[in-house]
């Protein structure tokens, strides 16, 4: 495995440095501001895979990291010139405009409220959110945690989508996903609510859990820059759209993700956003 | 049991990385907050009322209002103001804040506890105000204050850990980052364990700190005419 | 920088829920730490032979430990032991250890600077150790150690903002969580500035003039 890994690295470091000669002109140039720090500073989740999480050696993995990854190669020539900040749903937005990082790469949907401080780039995969409760609940859609407590974390759109549409509900607001996972095996709420990318790799790896699978809140992921910074986001979209093209999502899906879980992944950063509650 | 006493011995590195975070920040707060303090604590001591007055105001605010909540107010409102500040930087300016009230406080206590008789000797002698001050009144107030300023170390040891609320990777949070790992990794919570190693570590330090704080009041206590309480953990 | 004024007033239910969170929590944390307070003094007092030094050890114990890891390690782990507490009485009693162990000292020095005259004398009449602590000397301990006591109660008000941490909605939750999901920083930190300072600075008028009060038979 460390070996496949090892190579893909540096396929992709070659990838990034013989095509970055002949695509340098593709990319729009890299902002003086960003240039100046040498590093790419990215913000990531580091709670939630397969997107961004702690691998088994401690360092940053998942999807999202990789795609972190990859700008840092094409903005610095190097994989390695990165600096990676873990944030939370709570913490992320204040990171990103207190100029700790220069962009979220973090699970991060888009939201109007969010759009009014700050700014999202093209999107570049969708996300639903779902309910993960004990094998042997008997809650079985959507509706049925109107009178129960429901565990999810503050600042999520899951958060806001409870405020907006279950108004009166009893839910538990807390930091990260291991808290709230913890919570849901304690018992103290009924649910746990966040996104549904995230709930399957629990779900899979714990098999007193399962997912309700009523899917709710979908909303388009995008990549968070400060307000008023036109050239990064110029380059940010042009990365995306590269990403897009050399078909390197599904390397990262392979990676990080099982076979028996990947299709829904693949759906989302491929397929058109479906429509849902 | 053994599994989370696994954990912190695999992942010493970080909690090291953690601590060295904690003692960086109380070690700027501290200096920070003697300098306010310092000077907040002289200004609170001139004869002019509206100045003790003002200093007054600035101590009871920062020590009414919730440490938390000043750290999230100048970590969430900095940006707002247009200062974009980072999150240790934000930190160590919410604790100083609060430390340099307290040190005011402290500082306040030991130049008042200097007799009456010294200030008014050295009035009558012709000495300018700030001369009282540099060659009278803080020599004497030090060894006052010293014991009570020790004290304020431990507390401010102690407040460093607001800092994880923030995105600060001090101790508690390194503690939480492999509590998060293991708990989504593994499906094993080892919070018992690793909090409780937190909790450990931080007595370790502070009840060091506090034994020499009561010591240094022994000593010093005797000479002084009226040792200077430390602000009581309680009164944080 | 707008202030959203309309955005302030419809987040006042639930805030005005977080503030009543917030006196509930802190009046049931205050008065079951004077009750440690009274038994850990009592228990130091009397010399009572395991109870003592562990009181002695809780109280080093609670004063050089932040009270934020202590919150996180009475939700977070305390389940580990089997004693899953909801977020609400996890809070409660992560407050309560806290002031417990400095409303302790409290009432042992209020005991302490009893004279040892009035000591002697309970002894002479025949009052056993228990009779003396219960008749005359936590009443007289309390009643010195008043000031200080109700100090820590202040504090105890104001460190309830802590419990925020872990989630629970009291009046600084409210406003964290609603800064995390509408980013209204200004409004809600405003909000959260005033109510604490008006907070605190009330109940430390009420403080001062219960000493006042207290103060009368003694003033000239």
């Amino acid at each position: 495995m460390r070996i496949f890994r090892r190579s893909l690295a540096a396929g992709a470091l070659l990838l990034g440095l013989a095509a970055g000669q002949a695509v340098a002109q593709q990319m729009p140039p890299l902002p003086q501001s960003i240039r100046e720090h040498g590093v790419l500073r990215a913000g990531v989740r580091c709670d939630q895979p397969p997107y961004g999480f702690r691998g088994p050696d401690g360092g940053f993995a998942g999807v999202e990291t990789e795609m972190a990854r990859q700008m840092a190669a094409w903005a610095f020539g190097s994989a390695d010139k990165i600096e990676l900040q873990c944030v939370t749903a709570a913490n992320r937005i204040p990171q990103l405009n207190a100029r700790r990082v220069d962009l979220l790469i973090a699970t991060l949907g888009v939201t109007p409220e969010r759009a009014r401080v700050i700014d999202f780039s093209n999107a570049y995969r969708w996300g639903g959110s779902d309910l993960l409760v004990r094998r042997d609940s008997p809650i079985r859609s959507l509706d049925d945690v109107r009178s129960r407590t429901v565990i999810m974390l503050s600042g999520t759109t899951q958060a806001a989508w409870f405020d907006a549409n279950m108004p009166g509900l009893n839910s538990l607001r807390l930091n990260t996903a291991s808290d709230a996972l913890q919570a849901l095996l304690q018992g103290r709420g009924e649910a746990y609510a966040h996104d549904a990318a995230t709930l399957i790799v629990i779900a899979a790896r714990d098999p007193n859990l399962r997912m309700v699978g009523e899917p709710f809140a979908v909303s388009d992921a995008a990549v968070g820059l400060r307000k008023n910074e036109p050239e990064w986001m110029a380059w940010i979209n042009a990365a995306l759209d590269r990403m897009k093209r050399e078909g390197l999502y599904t390397a990262w899906l392979e990676k990080w993700v099982p076979a028996e879980i990947r299709p829904p992944y693949t759906a989302a950063f491929m397929d058109p956003r479906p429509a849902a509650r | 049991m053994m599994y989370g006493l696994h954990l912190i011995a695999e992942n010493a590195p970080l909690l090291l990385i953690g601590l060295r975070a904690t003692l960086l920040l109380a070690a700027v707060t501290l200096l920070s907050s003697t300098l306010l303090g310092v000077v907040l604590g002289t200004l609170a001591t001139v004869k002019a009322r509206w100045v003790r007055l003002l200093v007054a105001l600035y101590v009871e605010t920062f020590r009414d209002i919730p440490l938390i909540v000043t750290i999230f107010t100048i970590f969430f409102g900095a940006p707002f103001l247009g200062v974009p500040l980072e999150p240790f930087p934000a930190v160590a300016l919410g604790l100083s804040l609060w430390g340099g009230a307290n040190g005011a406080e402290i500082v306040r206590g030991g130049i008042n506890s200097v007799q009456k008789g010294q200030r008014e000797a050295a009035t009558a002698l012709g000495l300018r105000p700030w001369k009282i001050y540099l060659l009278i009144l803080w020599p004497q107030a030090l060894r006052a204050v010293l014991p009570a300023y020790t004290g304020l170390l431990a507390l401010i040891i102690q407040s460093t850990s607001l800092g994880a609320l923030v995105g600060v990777t001090e101790f508690l949070k390194a503690g939480g980052l492999i509590i998060e790992r293991s708990t989504v990794m593994q499906g094993i919570n080892p919070a018992f364990e690793i909090y409780g190693f937190v909790l450990l570590v931080y007595f370790s330090i502070c009840s060091v700190i506090t034994w020499l704080s009561r010591r240094l009041e022994r000593r010093l206590g005797r000479s002084a005419a009226t040792t200077v309480r430390a602000p009581d953990a309680s009164r944080l | 920088m707008e202030f959203d004024v309309d955005y302030l007033v419809q987040q006042l239910p639930a805030l005005r829920a977080g503030f009543l969170l917030t006196i509930q929590i802190s009046a049931i944390a205050v008065v079951l730490s004077i009750a440690i307070g009274l038994v850990g003094a009592s228990m130091r007092v009397l010399r009572v032979p395991v109870l003592a030094q562990l009181f002695a050890a809780y109280v080093e114990f609670i004063r050089n430990t932040p009270l934020l890891v202590q919150l996180f390690f009475v939700f977070f782990g305390l389940p580990a032991l089997g004693l899953t507490l909801s977020l609400f009485w996890s809070g409660v009693l992560a407050l309560t250890l806290w002031a417990g162990a400095f409303q302790t000292e409290n009432v042992r020095g209020g005991l302490a600077a009893i004279s040892p005259g009035l000591r002697e004398a309970a002894r002479a009449l025949g009052l056993s150790r228990g009779q003396y602590l219960r008749l005359v000397g936590l009443p007289l301990a309390v009643r010195t150690g008043l000031p200080a006591m109700l100090n820590t109660c202040v504090s105890l008000v104001k460190n309830s903002a802590y419990v925020s941490a872990i989630g629970l909605r009291d009046l600084a939750g409210v406003a964290f969580d609603r800064i995390a999901s509408d980013f209204r920083a200004f409004e809600m930190l405003a909000v959260l500035l005033v109510g604490y300072l008006a907070l605190v600075l009330s109940l430390s008028f009420a403080v001062r003039v219960i000493e006042h009060h207290l103060q009368k038979p003694f003033r000239a």
